[in-house]
């Protein structure tokens, strides 16, 4: 036997755990792809399973906070509902999770409309928009308004619009939505850092901003993101409910109070628009919540909640809905 | 001699067991297969009846003014009580989801 006759020999008896091998690599290669495939799956239906909880608890919600504006309950079920205040966040629980909610008033936000210019430099300035961009804002939110195609020193009209990468036509009268906004010539500055619905409305009937029903945003611009008189603002609403003047001079401090003073009010004034932010935290309970409060470390941020954005106006006794935005929060 | 050694295969015995232990491994494989595909359509289907069962929640859910709502004593309990409107607890048919629905008294 010569050694290339045993080396031949070798080779092609070892053929077989090859060809074996091979097979079971890729036998294991598809069941894994499977497991893979199942986990994915056992995600999805998870991830849709608390969609759908969180979505039905923050329904819930808007109703909770529509019932709590047309009427007050018979029987007080924890102290939170002997009284209701706007712009307060209210939580309650139900068997399958965590209802939060805050009703705010439309008029505690700057009608895009109505806008008083003075207002809105104090809030691009806020912003922190140069000042050559806030004319360029200004003027082209009043051009974006009104019916003609005269444009103003820095503003903007048809012709501005029309020769952008995809154009579009100028409202050219009354602004219907708060999102038009970003629409306007010079506000891609501000793209992206806040959401119009947040700060402006249409259908605030005053000229002024209702201190009492502040959106989170809109209170950071008043307090200028002071975390401190945020807290003071949260805490003097929940003990008084209903602030006036001389609340709002020790919340936003003297110098911020004369500043804004002008632009204040403190009741909504018949307006009987609102929006409602609600949140459904699906598998959250009481005792839970409580047991997280004590353990400050133990707070998991990581639950899924489903948030819900509604506009309404409220005609007598019939609710009429005029936006339902929804999304995880 | 050399020849007779290469052209010699496997035993009976060794052919038997190979291909047992394949067999048992392929019916492994593919029950595992056959679970898991199972499992897979399972779930789209829980997905699907979860999500009809939602919007079937929240059209029940759905309040209007305008609606007129008589039989309200079978649709569950109540949640808040109030002088004009009250807040009933909906449940929806598997039980794993719940909202609110309100109606005038």
């Amino acid at each position: 036997m010569s050694k290339d006759t045993l080396t031949q020999e070798v080779s092609e008896k070892g053929f077989a755990l090859v060809v074996v091998i091979v097979i079971m690599l890729l036998v294991s290669f598809l069941a894994s792809q499977l497991i893979l495939n199942v986990r994915t799956e056992l995600q999805v239906a998870f991830n849709s399973k608390a969609r759908s909880t969180g979505l039905a608890l923050a329904g819930a919600g808007v109703n909770l906070g529509i019932f709590r504006l047309l009427d007050k309950p018979l029987h007080y079920i924890n102290e939170e509902y002997e009284s209701f205040h706007e712009g307060y966040e209210y939580s309650d629980f139900l068997p399958s999770g965590q209802v939060t909610y805050t009703v705010i008033s439309e008029s505690g936000k700057m009608d895009l409309n109505k806008m008083n210019e003075a207002l809105l430099k104090i809030f691009l300035e806020y912003m922190e928009v140069e000042f050559d961009d806030q004319s360029i804002i200004l003027d082209s939110l009043n051009d974006w308004r009104d019916s003609d195609d005269l444009h103003r020193l820095n503003g903007a009209e048809q012709e501005y619009y029309q020769q952008l990468d995809d154009p579009y036509i100028p409202r050219n009268g009354r602004i219907q939505d708060p999102a038009e906004f970003f629409l306007i010539h010079g506000t891609d500055k501000l793209a992206k850092k806040f959401k119009a619905s947040d700060a402006f409305t249409v259908h605030n009937k005053s000229r002024k901003i209702n201190f009492n029903s502040l959106t989170p945003f809109m209170l950071d611009f008043l307090v200028e993101g002071d975390g401190e008189k945020k807290t003071a603002y949260r805490d003097a609403k929940q003990e008084l409910g209903t602030l006036n003047a001389g609340q709002a001079r020790i919340v936003l401090g003297d110098e911020r109070f004369e500043r804004c003073a002008s632009f204040l009010t403190y009741s909504s004034a018949n307006n009987r628009y609102y929006t409602i932010l609600t949140q459904g935290k699906p598998g959250t309970s009481e005792e839970k919540e409580n047991q997280e409060n004590q353990d400050e470390e133990a707070i998991s941020q990581d639950e899924p909640a489903m948030a819900v954005s509604v506009l309404l106006q409220l005609k007598g006794r019939a609710v009429n809905y005029l936006s339902w935005q929804e999304g995880w929060s | 001699m050399s020849m007779s050694r290469t052209d010699k295969g496997f035993t009976l015995l060794e052919v038997l067991v190979a291909v047992v232990i394949l067999g048992l491994s392929y019916v492994a494989i593919l029950q595992s297969f056959s679970l898991s595909l199972r499992n897979i359509s399972k779930i789209e289907t829980q997905r699907a009846n979860t999500f009809e069962e939602l919007s079937n929640l929240i059209q029940e859910a759905r309040f209007s003014g305008d609606t007129d709502t008589e039989d309200t004593e079978a649709a569950g309990e109540d949640f808040i009580e109030g002088h004009k409107y009250r807040l009933v607890l909906v449940t929806s048919e598997s039980g794993g989801m719940e909202t609110l629905r309100l109606e005038k008294i």
